[in-house]
């Protein structure tokens, strides 16, 4: 038994008070010397036993009192195993939906090996327990809100909610479940809980070689509300194939393309199993179309390869590239990838320059224009070979120019902007900021308004330029950063582009010291930055130190300076552009100028609502539970539907199985079971404890009304009005 | 001889002058050939006249009465009933629990307050007075005399006695019965605490020997109205050592049944045993209490 109130059984002594008060009024007790004793012994005799009795009664009423009375006020706890009570448990049982679960051993998938050993757990359960069933994925996710009561309708509902369950493309982070499981609150009822993991022996999502993983585990296990046990039982008596070629993912420059223009894909495919496999075909497609076949080599255990293909997309569209293995192995599932591409046929850029540059092929936009691919056509209309497709404008109209319209902003040259303010708005919002330097820089003013102390659009602040245009002899050779970035990754081929015979004879200089760690993407040989970059918010910052024209560097007349501008253009319009291919866990985020309700749709075909938010004027839909990999459909009302791809987690086609140092590990693991009848593991319970105060304040009620009517009853008898006897009656 | 503080003792002058002009009497014919005031079943002598009867030869000449001879000239003599002396014995109860008394004076010194004024009217009524102080289980015995100097002897013992242990009332007057020539008056002072059967079969037995019996039975109120409170205990007076632990309160009503019973009981085997019964608590004044007996039982003979 425990105590709430445990101080009060301090007061235990005073129980002995009536005990003295009895013993003490014996001692006090008169003394009468008597000559009628004849009469008084029969008397005495006669109700010896009686007074006796009631002497005895009434002494064990009060002493009862007292020890009742300080036993509710310590407010006792009996333990339920005293009333006869079973030992109530709470089951938690994990459902692994992870993609090995879709493996199959004999002609059926684990996954319903798992659902029938489920099913069969829930229909041994005891009434007096309590179940919930726990998804393992990426993340964990409840099937049951609350713990469910197990009653014979209770258990009927689980199981068609387990019917209606698939194995996902999803990885399963195990320990996370045994973490969530721990954590739960516990109800009064309950005395310890068992945590049911039905495993396929996969070793992944199980963290083996995080020690500090397990230990931390450990902890929140012995520090839950109630004893918890973790029961592992093996879904097969032998271990699985872990035969496994898994196309693990597609990787391109960028998921965006622009018509005609071609895209480089490249798969990597991984061997994950423990046998050399054999050559085999990958096979391409693009919206259902064959783009290509492409093969693959034998690959050693663990060894990867990566298989590219180049496509040109002719229509504007968003288009699903898949590649898909074509051999039979363990985990079918992981034989296909696939990666969402959105060809635009334009984006639109502002280009701000000022007008009074002289001369037309001294204007930075004529160069920017014609990397662009500007040519005019009838003299009036324009046609664009780039997807990008500039309009010019001069500082003063940018004020008036609603920047939404335009994926990115370029300041050419440009001396003043009286806009900065609506300019850091646009790039906080996801915009592009393309700041080119040149003559007409105004340093003072850049390092007030723009760089404003390292808290404005460009990090670092200017000092004085260094070089002399007019002097051809003496130049900075430049190159990328040393650093990798995938915004210079295409500029880093010397082989291909020619960025390292680009001249600079003028620059401005950036102060290093007026900022830290700023990614830099092209930097002079001796290592000071030519372009920095800096990320606002959503948007992107590009500040380069010299003009997008000829008059400091002879960089826009080499082959690099287009593929530069277009690489950085689409680094630049890239936050505001829908991100299609997330990770685990990403949000799906989708903007409109105006919308309603939007229903998504996930992987596994249920459906949820989104409304949307209005941000900066434009309506939005966002959705975080991407926990579950594959294709999500959002379907905006009285629009097109569009599409997102949450990609796998790699490491759930590593279907390598338990070592034996890992089956020891988990034998050794207090409180973890290891292949037992789950159902058979006890583990450490605690029968629930009950406060019995309010039965003691009710014994405590009758005793004293006992006590009272008992006294009541002798002293009526001891008062009893008697006529003495007459000698002479 | 006792000194005049224990006669006091005693002896309450006040009593003894309230029971001034009154007299014991014997309600049955007493033996005796001394002057007193009781009857003589013996006829003859100086006796009171009864009746006449003829003359035969051989009667003694001088109870002839001449006056009837004058008038009828027939010889008869006088017939006489001789008044004899009345033997009284008191019996004095002084077992222990006869010292009990706690709001009156006790049972014992009652009863011999009782003893004193009794032997002194019997003597001073030129009857034979004595005693019997049952103690201890022993009897001192004063044997009866009508010369007044007895008393002395009589309060003596009196003072002497001092009640104490158990004491077996029957055996006691079984053996005063057997000890007693004369027939007489037993005036017996007791609170009777004995076995009643045997009590019975004893007075029986002085009874059929020709005694008169008279029981003044004296109790204390207490012993009435058994009015304690609290947890008490009750020391016994006959028997050492023996006790009660108890709460009066809880036995009073059987212990005042019992007593009721009890003096039913006495009351009826009295009367079965043609004895006669006075009840005299302590918390009467005695002289009064006596005075109003004798008188009572005066009136009473007088008109049998």
């Amino acid at each position: 038994m425990s105590f709430l109130n445990a101080a009060f059984l301090a007061g235990l002594p005073l129980v002995a008070i009536p005990l003295l008060i009895h013993l003490l009024s014996r001692r006090q007790q008169k003394r009468i010397a008597w000559g009628a004793m004849r009469f008084l012994k029969e008397a005495a005799a006669r109700r010896r036993r009686l007074w006796r009795l009631t002497d005895l009664l009434l002494l064990l009423l009060r002493t009862a009192a007292f020890l009742l009375f300080i036993g509710a006020l310590a407010r006792p706890l009996l333990s339920a195993s005293w009333l006869g009570d079973s030992v109530p448990r709470e089951i938690v049982v994990v459902i692994d939906q992870s993609m090995s679960m879709s493996r199959k051993v004999g002609g059926t998938s684990l996954f319903d090996l798992q659902r029938e050993k489920a099913h069969a757990l829930l229909g041994n359960l005891k009434s007096r327990e309590s179940v919930r069933i726990l998804l393992a994925g990426d993340s964990p996710e409840w099937l049951t809100p609350e713990a469910v009561q197990v009653t014979p309708a209770a258990v009927r509902k689980l199981n068609e909610q387990l019917d209606k369950l698939q194995p996902t493309l999803g990885a399963s982070d195990l320990l996370a479940c045994v973490r969530d499981a721990a954590d739960l609150e516990a109800s009064k009822e309950i005395s310890s809980r068992l945590i049911v993991i039905f495993s396929d022996r996969q070793r992944a999502g199980w963290q083996m070689d995080e020690r500090p993983l397990w230990n931390a585990i450990q902890a929140r296990m012995k520090r839950g509300a109630v004893p918890c046990t973790v029961s592992i039982e093996f879904l097969t008596e032998t271990e699985p194939d872990t035969d496994n070629l898994c196309v693990n993912r597609i990787e391109s420059p960028r998921p965006f393309a622009s018509i005609n223009q071609a895209l480089n894909l490249t798969a990597q495919v991984q061997n994950h199993g423990s046998h050399s496999s054999g050559a085999t075909l990958l096979t391409w497609q693009a919206a259902g179309q064959p783009l290509g076949i492409t093969t693959i080599p034998e690959l050693a255990p663990g060894a990867s390869t990566s298989l590219s293909i180049s496509h040109q997309f002719s229509a504007p569209g968003l288009f699903d590239i898949t590649c898909r293995i074509e051999a039979r192995d363990a985990l079918p599932a992981d034989n296909e990838a696939h990666l969402l591409v959105e060809v635009y046929k334009q984006l639109p850029v502002l280009l701000v320059e000022e007008s009074n540059t002289a001369g037309p092929l001294e204007k930075d936009s004529a160069f920017v224009l014609a990397a662009l691919g500007a040519r005019k056509t009838d003299g009036v209309k324009t046609d664009w070979r780039s997807v990008f497709e500039a309009t010019v404008i001069e500082p003063g109209a940018l004020a008036a120019t609603d920047l939404r319209r335009y994926r990115c902003v370029i300041l050419a040259n440009v001396r003043r902007v009286e806009a900065i303010d609506k300019l850091e708005a646009y790039v906080r919002a996801g915009g592009g900021l393309w700041i080119a330097l040149g003559a007409n820089t105004d340093t003072a003013f850049f390092n007030e308004q723009i760089y404003r102390g390292g808290l404005g659009l460009s990090p670092l602040k200017l000092t004085a330029p260094i070089g002399d245009p007019n002097d051809r002899e003496r130049f900075f050779a430049i190159r990328t950063s040393l650093e990798p970035h995938p915004a210079t990754a295409l500029l880093s081929d010397f082989q291909r582009l020619d960025l390292d015979r680009a001249r600079v004879y003028r620059r401005h200089q950036f102060d290093n010291l007026s900022g830290k760690d700023v990614s830099a993407f092209l930097q002079v040989q001796q290592g000071d930055p030519v372009v920095i970059e800096r990320n606002l918010e959503r948007g992107r910052v590009l500040v380069q130190s010299i003009p997008l024209g000829v008059s400091w560097s002879s960089l826009p007349l080499c082959q690099a300076y287009v593929a530069m501008l277009h690489e950085w253009l689409w680094y630049l319009a890239e936050p505001a552009l829908p991100k299609r291919n997330l990770a685990v866990g990403e949000s799906i985020l989708s903007s409109r100028g105006a919308g309603e309700t939007a229903e998504l749709t996930l992987p596994d075909q249920r459906t949820v609502q989104l409304e949307p938010a209005i941000v900066s004027g434009t309506a939005e839909w966002r959705y975080a539970g991407t926990r579950l990999p594959g294709e999500y459909q959002l379907q905006i009302v009285g629009k097109v539907s569009t599409q997102f791809s949450v990609l796998r987690n790699i490491s759930e086609s590593d279907l390598a199985n338990f070592s034996t140092q890992d089956l020891e590990q988990l034998h050794s693991t207090d409180g973890f079971r290891i292949g037992l009848d789950a159902l058979a593991v006890t583990g450490k319970a605690l029968p629930p404890r009950y406060p019995i105060e309010g039965w003691l304040l009710t014994a405590l009620a009758l005793v004293l009304l006992g006590e009272l009517l008992l006294a009541g009853w002798t002293t009526n008898r001891r008062n009893l009005r008697l006529a003495p006897v007459s000698m002479s009656a | 001889m006792p000194s005049p503080a224990g006669i006091t003792e005693v002896l309450n002058p006040a009593d003894l002058a309230r029971l001034n002009g009154l007299e014991l009497l014997a309600s049955r014919v007493v033996d005796g050939l001394l002057s007193g005031k009781h009857r003589s079943q013996l006829k003859g002598g100086s006796a009171e006249f009864t009746e006449h009867r003829g003359y035969v030869p051989g009667d003694e000449v001088r109870l002839i009465d001449w006056k009837v001879f004058g008038k009828s000239d027939r010889y008869v003599i006088k017939q006489y009933i001789e008044q004899t002396c009345l033997q009284v014995i008191v019996v004095v109860d002084a077992s222990g629990s006869m010292a009990f008394g706690l709001g009156t004076e006790s049972k014992f010194h009652y009863a011999r307050s009782l003893a004193a004024c009794l032997t002194r009217l019997v003597l001073r009524q030129s009857d034979s007075a004595g005693l019997a102080v049952l103690e201890n289980g022993a009897c001192n015995y004063v044997p009866p005399r009508a010369n007044p100097n007895h008393f002395q002897a009589i309060l003596q013992r009196l003072l002497d006695g001092k009640p104490s242990g158990e004491t077996s009332l029957a055996a006691h007057l079984t053996e005063l019965a057997r000890r007693i020539k004369r027939r007489g008056l037993i005036v017996l002072l007791s609170d009777c605490f004995d076995d009643l059967p045997a009590l019975k079969q004893a007075m029986q037995f002085l009874r059929a020997k020709g005694h008169e019996i008279i029981l003044l039975q004296t109790m204390a109120p207490e012993e009435l109205t058994f009015d304690f409170g609290g947890w008490s205990r009750f020391d016994c007076l006959e028997v050492d050592g023996t006790h009660l632990n108890l709460d009066p309160g809880l036995v009073r009503k059987d212990y005042l049944e019992n007593v009721r019973i009890f003096l039913a009981d006495l009351k009826r085997i009295c009367g079965e045993t043609g004895c006669d019964y006075q009840a005299l608590p302590t918390n009467q004044p005695m002289g009064d209490a006596l005075a109003y007996y004798l008188q009572r039982r005066g009136s009473r003979l007088k008109q049998t």
